[in-house]
C-alpha cells in the first residue's frame, strides 16, 4: 500500500524538486562561450560561429519558413541589423527547414527581404544542442567576448524592444553585468 | 555498425582531437550546457463505464547536457518515463513502447575546420532527402536518431560524407508495437564549379528488419544531383534524378525519383516551379523534395506532375501575399483491371500576410481535389494578433480542416483566444469541435498558460480537451490521440 502510493506520488515529489532546483538556481545571465557549429550558407559558402564573433555582439536565431512567430519577428530582427551592424551587432539565421523544402528558404528570405546571413542546420544536429525541445524561435544573444549574454526561447510581440535594449547595452558597455541589462529578465 | 568500427571511428576522432588541441585556432573553451524537461499528464477516462479506458498518469523527464572542449563536444540526453498504468496508455502515443530511465542520445562531435565527424547518435539527410532522410520531428513527437557515426570532409571544391549506423522508425514502431533494427549506410560527394554551380551524387544501402514474416529487405538507392545558385543574380536551379531497387521477400521492385526546381526573384516577387515524379520511391527512411505545404500531407512513393509558387511583396499596402497550384497524378495505368482513370489531384492554396502598425493578420485557404478518388479537402487558417497597451497582445486564431469522401465527411474546426504579455508569457483559451458522419457533434474545451518567469525557465500547465486528429509538418504526418485532462510541462535551460 505504501509503495503504490509512493510510486503515485513520486512524479510530483521529482517535479516539485526540479522546480525548486530551478527557481533557486544562479540567474548569471553570462553562461559561457555558445557551442561552436559550422554551417554551409544558403550561397554555398561555409560558416563557423567562432570565427564571426571577433569582438562584435552576435545574436544566432534558429527559424523555419513553417514558423509563424518566426515570421513576426524577422521584420524587427533585419531593422535592427540594418540600424546596428555598422556599431558592431552581427544577426545570424540558422534556417532548420528539413532538406525536402530548402528551394523554399531563398523565396522566403527574398519575401522579407532580409540582408542577414543564413545558415543551413538541415539535420538540425545544432539546433539539437542549443535547444533539445526545439522550440522555435529559439536565439542566444553573444556579448563581445563571445559569452553567451541571454537566450530567447519563442517570440512575443514586444520581446524586439527588450532585445534592442539588450543588444544596445552590450554594444555601448562592454563590461555590462548582463543580469542587468534587461528589465524583467532574471536569467 | 560492429564493435570494431565503432573503435576505430573513436580512435580517428581521438587523434583528430588531439591535432586540434595543438591547433592554436582551436577555441580552448570549456562549458557544460543544456536542459531539462519535466512533463506530467493526466489524462482522464473517455468512457467510465470502459475497462481499458481509464485515468492514467505519464511522467516523462528529459535531461540533457553536453561539454564543449576546444573542437569536441560530448552530449548525452537521458529520459525518465513513467506510466501509473501501462495497460490503459492511449495507442497513438509514441512514448508507449519505452519505459524507465534510457539513454536517449550519447555523442562524442568533432569539428575542424575540413572534417567534422560524430560518433553516438545523430540525424542525418543526403542531398535533398531522396537517398536518405533521417530528421526529428518535434511537432510530430518523432525522436529516433541513427546510432552509429558520421563524417563530412570538406576540401576547397569538394566535399565528402558518410553516414552509417542503426536505426528505428517511430512510426512504424508504434504501429507494430515493436521497434525494428533497421541498419543505413551511405555517402555523398558534392563539386563545387565555378559560376556557382555545383553537381554531385549520394547513395544509400539500407537493411530493414521486415514487418512480417522474420527477415530483412535490402535497399539500394542512389542519385546524381547538380544546380546552381543565384544564377545570373536571380536564379536558382537544382535537380536530382535517382533510382531505387528494393529487393524484399519474395520480389525485387525498382523504382526511380526524378526532382527539379527552379526559383527566380525579380523585385517583389519571387517565383518558385518544380516538378516531381516519384515511382515505386518510399522506403522507411527517405523523405523526397516537396515545396507545398509543410501542414499538408503529401504522397512521395508514386506521384509526378508540376508546381508553381509565386509571392509578390506590396510594399505601398504593407501586404504580401502568396498562391500556389500544382496538378498531380500517379503512374497507375488508366486500363489496368479495376484500375482508375488515372488518379488526377489539383491542389492549391493562397495566402495574405497583412501587417498594418500594431495589427498583425495572417490567412490563408488550402484546397485539394482529388476527384478520381472522389476525395475534397479544405484547410482554413486566420491569425490575427493587435497589440494592446506597451508588450501586450491579444490573439485569435481560426483553423478548419475538413475531408470529404463520396460517403463519409470529417471536419475539425479549431479556435484560440489569447493574451500574450512580454515577456513573461501567454494566456489561451481554446475551443474545437468535430463534425463527422454518423456521429453528433462534439466539442473540446480548454486553457493553456505559459509563463517564463526568466528567460532559462519556461511553464506551460493545459488543461481541458483536445480532440487530437492528423497533424502534418515538414512532409511527414501522423495521427495524434485525443487528450482530456491536465498537462503540465517544465523547461529549464542551464
Amino acid at each position: 500500500m505504501m509503495d503504490r502510493f509512493r510510486a503515485r506520488r513520486a512524479p510530483y515529489l521529482l517535479l516539485g524538486a526540479l522546480l525548486a532546483v530551478a527557481l533557486l538556481a544562479p540567474t548569471n545571465g553570462s553562461a559561457g562561450p555558445p557551442p561552436d557549429f559550422r554551417l554551409q550558407t544558403l550561397d554555398g559558402d561555409w560558416l563557423t560561429l567562432s570565427d564571426e564573433l571577433d569582438g562584435k555582439v552576435v545574436y544566432v536565431t534558429f527559424w523555419a519558413t513553417w514558423c509563424v512567430p518566426c515570421r513576426r519577428e524577422m521584420p524587427h530582427l533585419e531593422k535592427l541589423y540594418e540600424e546596428l551592424a555598422d556599431q558592431g551587432l552581427l544577426i545570424i539565421g540558422v534556417n532548420t527547414d528539413p532538406p525536402g523544402t530548402t528551394s523554399k528558404i531563398k523565396p522566403y528570405i527574398k519575401r522579407y527581404g532580409l540582408t542577414y546571413p543564413t545558415a543551413l542546420d538541415p539535420d538540425n544536429n545544432v539546433l539539437d544542442k542549443y535547444n533539445p525541445t526545439r522550440e522555435l524561435p529559439y536565439a542566444v544573444l553573444i556579448d563581445r567576448e563571445g559569452n553567451v549574454h541571454q537566450v530567447f526561447p519563442g517570440y512575443r510581440a514586444g520581446d524586439e524592444k527588450l532585445l534592442r535594449e539588450a543588444i544596445l547595452e552590450l554594444l555601448a558597455n562592454d563590461d555590462a553585468d548582463p543580469a542587468e541589462a534587461v528589465p524583467g529578465d532574471a536569467g | 555498425m560492429t564493435r570494431a568500427s565503432r573503435l576505430l571511428a573513436a580512435a580517428l576522432l581521438l587523434l583528430a582531437a588531439t591535432a586540434a588541441a595543438d591547433d592554436d585556432d582551436a577555441t580552448k573553451s570549456y562549458r557544460i550546457f543544456g536542459q531539462l524537461t519535466t512533463e506530467i499528464e493526466r489524462n482522464q477516462a473517455e468512457d467510465e463505464d470502459d475497462p481499458n479506458d481509464g485515468d492514467y498518469t505519464k511522467f516523462k523527464q528529459l535531461a540533457s547536457f553536453n561539454i564543449e572542449w576546444s573542437r569536441l563536444t560530448i552530449g548525452a540526453q537521458g529520459e525518465y518515463l513513467y506510466y501509473s498504468d501501462a495497460e490503459l496508455i492511449d495507442p497513438l502515443d509514441l512514448d508507449r513502447l519505452r519505459s524507465d530511465f534510457e539513454l536517449r542520445k550519447y555523442y562524442i562531435d568533432y569539428k575542424g575546420s575540413k572534417l567534422k565527424g560524430r560518433l553516438g547518435t545523430f540525424y542525418s539527410s543526403l542531398g535533398r532527402g531522396l537517398t536518405l532522410y533521417v530528421q526529428k520531428n518535434d511537432v510530430l513527437g518523432l525522436d529516433e536518431p541513427i546510432h552509429g557515426a558520421t563524417a563530412e570532409l570538406t576540401l576547397k571544391h569538394l566535399e565528402l560524407s558518410v553516414v552509417g549506423g542503426e536505426v528505428n522508425d517511430p512510426l512504424l514502431s508504434n504501429q507494430y508495437s515493436r521497434n525494428f533494427d533497421d541498419r543505413v549506410y551511405g555517402g555523398r560527394a558534392v563539386v563545387r564549379l565555378p559560376l556557382d554551380l555545383y553537381v554531385g551524387g549520394s547513395a544509400v544501402r539500407a537493411e530493414l528488419e521486415r514487418t512480417f514474416p522474420e527477415g530483412t529487405d535490402e535497399i539500394d538507392v542512389w542519385s546524381v544531383e547538380a544546380g546552381g545558385l543565384g544564377l545570373w543574380g536571380v536564379l536558382d536551379l537544382a535537380g536530382e534524378w535517382s533510382e531505387i531497387e528494393k529487393d524484399e521477400f519474395t520480389r525485387v521492385k525498382e523504382g526511380w525519383g526524378r526532382y527539379v526546381s527552379a526559383a527566380a526573384y525579380v523585385g517583389p516577387v519571387s517565383i518558385l516551379a518544380e516538378y516531381k515524379d516519384y515511382f515505386n520511391f518510399s522506403y522507411r527512411y527517405n523523405l523526397p523534395p516537396n515545396a507545398g505545404r509543410a501542414d499538408e500531407s503529401y504522397d512521395h512513393n508514386d506521384v509526378k506532375g508540376p508546381r508553381l509558387l509565386v509571392s509578390a511583396d506590396i510594399v505601398a499596402t504593407g501586404s504580401i501575399v502568396h498562391g500556389s497550384y500544382a496538378r498531380f497524378n500517379s503512374h497507375k495505368d488508366p486500363s489496368s483491371p479495376g484500375g482508375t482513370n488515372g488518379d488526377a489531384q489539383v491542389e492549391w492554396y493562397a495566402g495574405l500576410e497583412q501587417t498594418n502598425g500594431r495589427v498583425y493578420f495572417q490567412g490563408s485557404y488550402f484546397d485539394r481535389d482529388w476527384s478520381d478518388r472522389g476525395i475534397q479537402q479544405h484547410h482554413t487558417i486566420g491569425d490575427l494578433h493587435i497589440g494592446v497597451g506597451g508588450s501586450g497582445e491579444i490573439i485569435a486564431g481560426y483553423d478548419e480542416r475538413v475531408e470529404e469522401a463520396a460517403y463519409f465527411s470529417l471536419g475539425t474546426t479549431r479556435t484560440t483566444l489569447g493574451y500574450s504579455l512580454s515577456p513573461y508569457g501567454t494566456a489561451t483559451l481554446r475551443y474545437a469541435w468535430e463534425d463527422r458522419t454518423g456521429f453528433d457533434r462534439e466539442d473540446f474545451w480548454g486553457a493553456e498558460i505559459q509563463y517564463l518567469p526568466t528567460r532559462r525557465l519556461t511553464v506551460t500547465v493545459f488543461g481541458g480537451s483536445d480532440p487530437g486528429g492528423l497533424v502534418c509538418a515538414g512532409g511527414q504526418c501522423r495521427i495524434e490521440p485525443r487528450f482530456k485532462g491536465l498537462r503540465g510541462n517544465l523547461t529549464w535551460r542551464f
